[in-house]
């Protein structure tokens, strides 16, 4: 099967019409581009809707149908959305086209669309269209055709031998390997042997008269009870596998809630973190408030330098007119001194009448002096008092970066507290959704399943027990019974004989087919493997019962999962497996990889892309920029056949698809 | 004990500015109303801003809210021939406009101590 083109309307985040064409009528590798969430998975799952009406989400669940229309095209009021596939297979030109009209908007109405489905061959359409599907490409297989990182879960369950999912997986790998045309084969061949005997009673019962009828009733009782024995067995083995694979998801559920249980150590952990946090920053808050209270005085010292220089002005001004007051005040008392006694205070010089008069002048000049300075009274020591205060402030002035600094740890604080409280709030979310009894429910609930399971299991031993026993006794029967002499029933006898050795055959055949297969995939996955690896000292992949790989050394040491302790390691072996399925696989089918590369390292990633052209004849890799970097281009050797890119621009017009160079011209 | 401001104990405040230092202190912006009084009226002087407008009560006493009778010795340096009651009336005016701007600056998301801490006005 090479698909040539696929045609959106209305999936996903694909609004209106849209269609991605591959190059070279599909063969070769097909780049498709995009970074998270533009809408590469959307485009895989179309695929897989348009083949099997079913889309599972990354935990195995199906979304519902309303969620697979385009919400915007819904809001005005486009209730119609489908997928149409075109691709050649054996020689063919196929269509297959998957629509569903709703009548409204809401989601049950679009659930319950109305669904159109037709397959057509060379124009031709085809009755039992979901039949022919099946047919070309089984659903059970298309997971290892199309793929991303549920493969890798998948592929870790092929390890784990106590799991219906991995019986499921092992039935799958089978299919893709064409074991079970065999085993319809085998089964065929039973039902004819039964036939036969049923066939044969009944000509005994009409020819041989009384003395084998015990017999014969006898030996139909006896196929009658190992038909029902084989009834129950199979019964009792549907219900052990639903049993397990129940028992399998309540379990995936316990890690789940043991993996809650490490969220609240984390919630705890981040609780203590944010307490800390809040404890730093009222410590710094503290601070700043302390700084705060003090700022005004570097405010008012910033501003007081002319105000100093203006009281310091008055204070000089009013010591000025102090000291003069004192020299006055001291002159007059000489002057009153030298006026009384009439007689110079200095030379004792006795003074004349006219000296005394310029004397008695001068002193009345000093009196008026004096009251001068007086007249006016000023806060003179105030202004000391003042200056000498802004003064001391000078010393108490802040630094503008003591403020900054301050700031700056609050800041900081703040960020790292509402970053740890989105944290905190996220997880309590994911806390809150988790019912607190449920542990004790599970465990409760598992161990009953795993006593019914145990006794299942005894009832199926008891079972198959029996029917050996009925089979033995079966076969003393058919011994008393072939030795009736009457060429119909000898021929019939023959005829059971031959089928019955036919079946074995059969059961041969498929435990050899089986074990060539096997040893087929592993020649081909150990020499993919050899291609992919990373470490010399990996000699081969070696394959178990189950399909499961485990990496041989060049020592002969057997790594299995637990020992690898690389998730890229795990992932290189997984696309061995299936690079080895589809070389070895009866079916014809594209691969379509989903963000392959996840886990991988540069060296893996490069090794991978250097293998893919060879790994099946059509190759979709879903990419995105972190995976596939520039210039990885030229490890594909020139085979890639289209290079695309999907863009989400925004809700209304949703995903769009360009041809790459076309984008990166943009 | 300064005469700056004559015989007055108390000084006032008006509704507004005691209702914006009340909501600062809430915020955890300042720890008592003194300080963002003190601040805003250090802001005013800076700025040569004033706001007169609005009847005015009894805020607090004059030595709790000027302990090192700075402001008593800038208000005296700058207003040296007003009376003592003028004196402290341009005072609160100044803290009236400054509180204000305080809180504008706070709610505009615009408050910068380290710029106010750095302005060196005349």
């Amino acid at each position: 099967m090479l698909i040539e083109k696929v045609e959106l309307h209305n999936f996903g985040p694909y609004k209106g019409d849209h269609e991605i064409a591959f190059a070279a009528g599909g063969a070769g590798v097909h780049l498709i581009r995009g970074d998270n969430g533009q809408g590469k998975t959307s485009l895989q799952r179309a695929i897989l809707w348009c083949l099997y009406n079913e889309v599972l989400d990354r935990k195995g669940k199906p979304i519902r149908l309303a969620s697979l229309l385009n919400s915007a095209a819904r809001g005005e009021g486009s209730y119609q959305f489908s997928v149409k596939l075109h691709f050649q297979h054996e020689g063919k030109k196929w269509t297959v086209l998957r629509r569903i009209t709703a009548r409204s908007g809401s989601d049950s109405a679009i659930d319950k669309g109305t669904l159109t489905f037709s397959v057509v061959a060379n124009g031709e359409p085809l009755s039992n269209a979901e039949h022919v599907i099946q047919r070309l490409l089984p659903r059970e297989v298309s997971r290892f055709f199309f793929f991303d990182g549920e493969m890798l879960r998948d592929y870790e369950e092929l390890l784990d031998q106590t799991t219906s999912s991995m019986e499921m997986l092992r039935n799958s790998i089978e299919r893709v390997l064409g074991i079970p045309y065999l085993l319809i084969a085998r089964d065929d061949l039973n039902e004819v042997q039964r036939r036969l005997e049923n066939e044969r009673s009944r000509l005994i019962r009409k020819l041989g008269g009384k003395d084998y009828q015990q017999v014969v009733e006898a030996f139909q009782k006896v196929s009658a009870r190992i038909q029902e024995r084989e009834e129950e067995i199979r019964k009792l083995q549907v219900q052990m596998n639903e049993l397990e694979a129940e028992l399998a998801e309540k379990k995936r559920r316990q890690s789940e809630i043991r993996a809650v249980s490490d969220l609240a150590q984390q919630r705890l952990k981040l609780d203590a973190e944010i307490k800390d946090l809040e404890k730093d920053h009222a410590h710094e808050l503290e601070t700043q408030q302390r700084l705060v209270s003090e700022l005004y005085k570097t405010i008012l010292v910033n501003t007081s330098e002319p105000i100093i220089a203006r009281l310091e002005a008055r204070h000089a001004k009013s010591m000025e007119k102090y000291n003069e007051k004192l020299k006055l005040t001291g002159k007059a008392e000489g002057l009153a001194k030298g006026l009384a006694a009439q007689k110079c205070q200095q030379c004792g010089h006795v003074l004349n009448a006219g000296k005394l008069r310029a004397l008695q002048d001068e002193l009345e000049e000093v009196k008026i002096k004096i009251k001068e300075l007086t007249e006016v009274p000023e806060p003179n020591l105030e202004f000391e008092h003042h200056v000498n205060r802004l003064r001391h402030a000078r010393s108490q002035r802040l630094e503008p970066q003591r403020f900054e600094e301050v700031e700056a740890k609050l800041h900081k604080l703040a960020h790292t507290r509402s970053v740890r409280q989105a944290k905190l709030k996220d997880l309590e979310e994911q806390l809150a959704r988790v019912d607190h009894e449920e542990p004790r429910r599970l465990e409760v609930k598992i161990g009953s399943m795993k006593e019914e399971l145990g006794r299942l299991r005894g009832r199926k031993e008891t079972v198959e027990k029996n029917r050996l026993e009925d089979l033995e006794e079966k076969a003393e029967l058919d011994q008393k019974l072939s030795t009736i002499d009457q060429k119909e029933i000898a021929t019939l006898a023959e005829r059971i004989a031959y089928a019955k050795s036919l079946a074995e055959f059969f059961q041969q055949a498929v435990d050899k087919y089986r074990d060539e297969r096997r040893t087929q995939v592993e020649s081909a996955a150990s020499d993919i493997f050899l291609k992919l690896r990373s470490k010399g000292s990996f000699s081969k992949l070696k394959i178990n019962q189950q399909f499961g790989l485990n990496i041989i050394t060049k020592g002969g040491t057997v790594l299995d999962r637990a020992e690898w302790r690389s998730a890229g390691e795990e992932q290189v072996v997984a696309l061995a497996l299936i690079g080895a399925l589809n070389q070895c696989a009866e079916l014809d089918a594209p691969v379509f990889m989903d963000t392959p590369f996840g886990r991988l390292d540069t060296k893996h990633s490069k090794n991978i892309l250097s293998f893919l052209p060879k790994l099946a004849k059509q190759v979709v890799l879903m990419v995105t920029d972190r995976e596939f970097r520039a210039g990885d281009e030229h490890h594909l050797d020139g085979n890639i056949k289209t290079d695309m890119t999907i863009r989400y621009r925004d809700e209304k017009s949703g995903s769009h698809l360009f041809p790459t160079k076309s984008e990166a011209s943009r | 004990m300064s005469s700056a401001f004559g015989e007055a104990r108390t000084v006032p405040a008006s509704k507004e500015a005691k209702e914006l230092l009340r909501k600062l202190v809430n915020m955890g912006l300042i720890t008592e109303q003194r300080d963002g009084w003190r601040l805003g009226a250090a802001m005013g002087l800076a700025a040569g801003e004033t706001h007169t407008k609005g009847q005015r009560g009894t805020f607090q006493n004059i030595n709790s809210l000027d302990p090192e009778e700075l402001f008593a010795a800038v208000m005296l340096g700058r207003y040296p021939k007003d009376e003592p009651e003028d004196r402290l009336r341009i005072l609160v005016d100044h803290a009236e406009w400054g509180i204000r701007e305080l809180w504008r600056q706070q709610e505009k998301g615009v408050l910068n101590f380290a710029a106010l801490a750095s302005k060196r006005q005349t």
